[in-house]
């Protein structure tokens, strides 16, 4: 029995090794077409993997029951990522900015996946979090830290505004709404001369922790890992959270109660559902995962414009949500992770990016609407 | 005094564009129920087809042959007929496999439609990311009439905007056409028990919708001298936010929608001190104040949903 | 007495059309009443005035003593009105669990902090929620219950009136209404529901409902006392038998019918 365990947990350890080998290797690549020979050798491996049940259910099986240790190694893996792109700033930045939109992404999916609520203005509550914690920072000295919560208690009021209007209107009026929002704030944020107008706001200051300041190296085991390391590492601690605050939503009546909106309004009111205040709370948690996300940018590019947060980064983020899988945290995550990392390794077709960003996101709604990881059926445990 | 009747003409002409695009609106929704995000932007397609057909004119030397009086109108006709083809493709191919999924799909469909149009648009012409300049098709003459400054190329726009809404009403309600339209918009399926065709409705109409939308196109190319690929995305809002204002669906909420936003956006330019680079976040809180308080527009009925 | 259920005058037009017309009707705590008329009579817009979807032109409707009338739709379920739909409004990519778990929603009380920062009350819960769920299932239908995680969309017909049923029920409703749940049902499965009904107002003591139903063999069964309405007017109301037999109703019905015989 024990040694049986301490098999799987090796199998298990292997396999999730070998992913993360095979990431690293892929992210390492720049040569466009060894980029794409990756690629088709990622989509066999998952088509292969859809096709040959056995395989599937073994592996499934494991990760189940070794569910805390696989996620452990996962962890660990990841924790190595400044160590492996040590030399190669540039890949960590990717990394962080997939962390970024995939923190926008999981605030989106409560309303676009979980409740049906399609809302264009995620750019403006990024971008309000991020002008709130910039703006403190240059003028008044407040901290990265007290600005993160700032920002996003700020996004979120805003969020708030946006969903006071779905208490009269819905479905299309509702997503006027948001597109009207976010080009109202769009438009402000260039003709306030407060907020810079169109230069926006330079010379952010970064965040430090300790006495460490995040524009230094990170001195560790011997290694020197780049400045970029610190937000990694902050990053990853905060999509950590969202993915759990996701995730404990979606299995609580709170996450029941979105989906029940999202299948059919009127039998959620017939059942009690106070919609509209539900609705509202989508948005507002919503726009407080952008308001974070907004702030950590603008303290670690270090200079943002009113073009950081244009209408065409809130639609980013709905294709994000929609590949992946709306309604599916990981699929959520993983939609946010590949439509940062492929863009940045095809460099050379740069301006064929939103294109394409509209052209999946058509293709996926009509042949796969449920996205690469469609939803699950919740499973609850059995009891006594 | 002179100055308020100089405000009202501009805010005509403005209101005569939100008009053109919101009817478009109107329509779809009218036959399908589907509000078509992209619109805007198959509306500035219109302007770019001006902006082709100008420079093959010029290319084979018709600039030099044909006056301006026939080749004006030829290409305008041309373009609204293309750009209608364009936006009954763009129904066959992004909206109608979505007829009967959840509205969702659709809406996020026609968003990222819009997208691609933009994009392709930005990439098929040189520098396309830069305003392109608008030719001059119409005559730059202009004259005084009691104080106020009338300029030739309005006049014409506004009459042309006039003639094709007229034209378009009586489309609707004279011909077989238009009372297919109507009866789709009705009741669709009760339309197609009658035997109308509903596919072909719905392609005619989208045809229709959008050629008019191609003169919204070519009045706001007119008017700023310049095109640029995104113009289409604020067009587009704008004329969704007039038809919703007028009453979605209630094509004559259209002509009330598009004035008075054209109101709200020109006199808030004129007359609030520091208005004019707002006068876009005057108009969408007129909207939203709209969509909060009389959710139906000033032409629609309230509706019960069937439960 | 207070009746559990009392509407007067109750009236609703849409545009020209009286869909429900000064409608007078009772509901008395343990009882069930039959709604039935011709197609079009205003049955579903009723229930409809009553769930608080639609709001009335004209009447009052006074529940438990309180006036429902302006309250929203969803607080009107909280006070213990639950309903089902005549074309069923399941939600079809849950599971059959989760319908009957959102069925509980109002008296559930944990919020969206509960779900971030207390974990054990969720679990709480959701634990009580499943395992009176699931009984519910199982009362209806043992193999509803073990199959508690298909998709509610992939359910048959009948299965699906049944989770209604179930989901309706979890809310622990004063006033239960039913509207056609024996529609697009075998002779069999109906028989089935009607002993499901019994069972229900035996269970729950006092709970009063109201039942839609073209199925007159239904209505025979189930019905306490029965109101037949007309082009939104009460024609009739009594028992079964003294309906039957009333002029009225047989002309509606059957002028009906003639109508259509000569269409
Ligand atoms: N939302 C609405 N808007 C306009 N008319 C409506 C609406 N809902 C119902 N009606 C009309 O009200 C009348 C009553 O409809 P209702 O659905 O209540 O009938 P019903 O008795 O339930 O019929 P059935 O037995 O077919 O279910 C019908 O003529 C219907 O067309
Ligand atoms: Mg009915």
């Amino acid at each position: 029995m024990r040694s049986r365990t301490l098999g799987r947990a090796i199998l298990l350890i292997g396999v999730e090794t070998i992913f993360f080998i095979l990431f690293a290797a892929f992210m390492m690549t720049f040569d466009t077409m060894k980029i794409v020979l990756f690629i088709l050798f990622f989509i066999g491996i998952g088509l292969l993997f859809t096709k040959w049940d056995r395989a599937r259910h073994v592996l499934t099986n494991l990760f189940k029951e070794l569910k805390i240790f696989a996620s452990l190694w996962f962890v660990v893996l990841l924790l190595t990522v400044p160590f492996v792109f040590q030399s190669s700033p540039y890949l960590i930045h990717i990394c962080v900015m997939a962390g970024l939109f995939a923190i926008l992404a999981l605030g989106l999916n409560f309303q676009l996946g979980s409740t049906n609520v399609v809302n264009f203005a995620t750019a403006a509550s990024y971008g309000i979090g991020a002008y709130a914690s910039a703006l403190l920072a240059v003028h008044f000295h407040i901290s990265f830290w007290l600005g993160l919560l700032i920002g996003g208690s700020l996004a979120s009021l805003f969020g708030l505004l946006l969903g006071i209007p779905c208490m009269k209107t819905k479905d299309y009026y509702l997503s006027l709404v948001t597109i009207a929002f976010g080009l109202i704030i769009y438009i402000l944020l260039i003709n306030f001369t407060w907020t810079g107008g169109p230069n926006g706001i330079p010379n952010i200051p970064p965040p430090s922790l300790l006495g460490h300041s995040f524009k230094d190296p990170i001195h560790l085991l011997g290694y020197q890992l780049p400045f970029q390391s610190n937000y990694y590492y902050l990053i990853f601690i905060l999509v950590g959270g969202s993915l759990v605050v996701a995730h404990r939503l979606h299995h609580s009546r709170v996450g029941l109660t979105w989906n029940a909106i999202r299948e059919d309004e009127i039998a959620a009111r017939c059942h009690g559902i106070d919609v509209t205040w539900y609705k509202i709370l989508a948005f507002c948690i919503d726009a407080f995962f952008g308001g974070v996300a907004g702030t950590v940018y603008s303290h670690y590019i270090g200079f943002i414009s009113p073009e950081n947060f244009a209408f065409i980064v809130s639609v980013v983020v709905v294709t994000m949500v929609i590949l992946g899988g709306m309604d599916n945290v990981f699929g959520v995550i993983m939609g946010a992770i590949l439509l940062t990392i492929l863009p940045e390794k095809f460099r050379a077709f740069e301006d064929f990016r939103i294109l394409i960003y509209g052209i999946i996101i058509i293709t996926m709604l009509r042949f796969r609407p449920q996205g690469l990881f469609p939803q699950k059926m919740r499973i609850y445990k059995k009891n006594g | 005094m002179a100055e308020i009747a100089q405000q009202l003409i501009n805010a005509l002409l403005l209101g005569c564009t939100y008009t053109l695009i919101a009817i478009g609106f109107n329509l779809f929704f009218g036959a399908l129920n589907v509000v078509h995000f992209s619109h805007g932007d198959v509306c500035i397609l219109g302007a770019f087809m001006i902006l082709i057909l100008y420079g093959v004119a010029k290319w084979i030397g018709a600039i030099a042959v044909f006056p301006p009086f026939l080749l004006v109108p030829l290409m305008i006709l041309i373009a609204m007929f293309l750009t209608g083809l364009i936006g009954t493709f763009f129904e066959r191919v992004v909206i109608k496999p979505f007829r009967y999924a959840p509205l969702l799909m659709v809406l996020v469909a026609t968003v990222a439609l819009g997208m691609v149009i933009r994009e392709t648009v930005r990439l098929s012409f040189p520098h396309g990311s830069n305003p392109q300049i608008f030719p001059r098709i119409l005559p730059a003459t202009s004259f005084q009439w009691h104080g106020v400054l009338l300029r030739l190329d309005n006049l014409i726009i506004f009459g042309t905007t006039i003639f094709l809404i007229s034209l378009m009403f009586l489309f609707i309600q004279k011909t077989r056409m238009g009372a297919a339209i109507r009866a789709v918009s009705q009741d669709t399926e009760a339309a197609a028990m009658m035997g109308i065709n509903i596919d072909r409705t719905v392609a005619m109409t989208f045809l229709i919708g959008s050629a008019l939308g191609a003169i919204a196109g070519i009045l706001i190319g007119a008017y700023n001298n310049i095109i640029r690929f995104d113009m289409g995305l604020m067009g587009g809002v704008k004329g969704f936010s007039a038809a919703v204002v007028g009453g979605l669906g209630n094509v004559y909420g259209a002509i009330i929608g598009g004035l008075i936003l054209g109101l709200v956006e020109t006199f808030a330019a004129a007359f609030i001190p520091g208005g004019t680079p707002y006068t876009d976040v005057f108009a969408f809180l007129v909207v939203i104040f709209f969509l909060i308080f009389k959710p139906s527009g000033i032409l629609g009925e309230k509706v019960y949903e069937k439960v | 007495m207070v009746h559990l259920l009392e509407t007067e005058k109750l009236t609703i037009r849409f545009g020209g059309l009286a869909a429900v017309n000064e409608v007078d009707l009772t509901v008395d705590h343990g009882e069930t009443v039959g709604l039935i008329g011709p197609n079009g009579s205003g049955k579903t817009t009723f229930f409809n005035l009553l769930t608080g979807i639609y709001r009335p032109t004209e009447g009052s409707i006074r529940y438990a003593g309180e006036n429902l009338v302006a309250l929203p739709t969803f607080k009107i379920a909280k006070q213990g009105i639950a309903r089902t739909f005549q074309n069923n409004r399941l939600f079809l990519n849950l599971s059959v669990l989760d319908n009957v778990l959102i069925g509980m929603h109002p008296h559930q009380d944990s919020n969206w902090f509960d779900a971030i920062f207390r974990r054990r009350y969720v679990e709480k819960e959701i634990e009580k929620g499943v395992e009176k769920g699931l009984e519910l299932l199982s009362q209806f239908s043992e193999e509803l219950a073990s199959h508690c995680y298909q998709r509610a969309g992939d359910l048959p017909q009948a299965d699906r009136r049944k989770v209604e049923i179930c989901r309706a029920l979890a809310s622990n409703p004063k006033l239960l209404l039913l509207d056609e749940p024996s529609a697009g049902m075998s002779p069999a499965e109906t028989e089935e529901l009607m002993e499901d009904i019994r069972r229900v107002r035996q269970k729950v003591r006092g709970i009063g409902i109201i039942i839609i139903e073209h199925d007159m063999a239904v209505i025979r069964e189930v019905a306490d006392r029965v109101v037949v309405l007309n082009y939104g007017r009460k024609i009739a109301e009594g028992t079964f038998q003294e309906i039957s037999s009333n002029e009225l109703v047989l002309e509606a019905y059957l002028g009906r019918e003639e109508k259509n015989a000569q269409a």
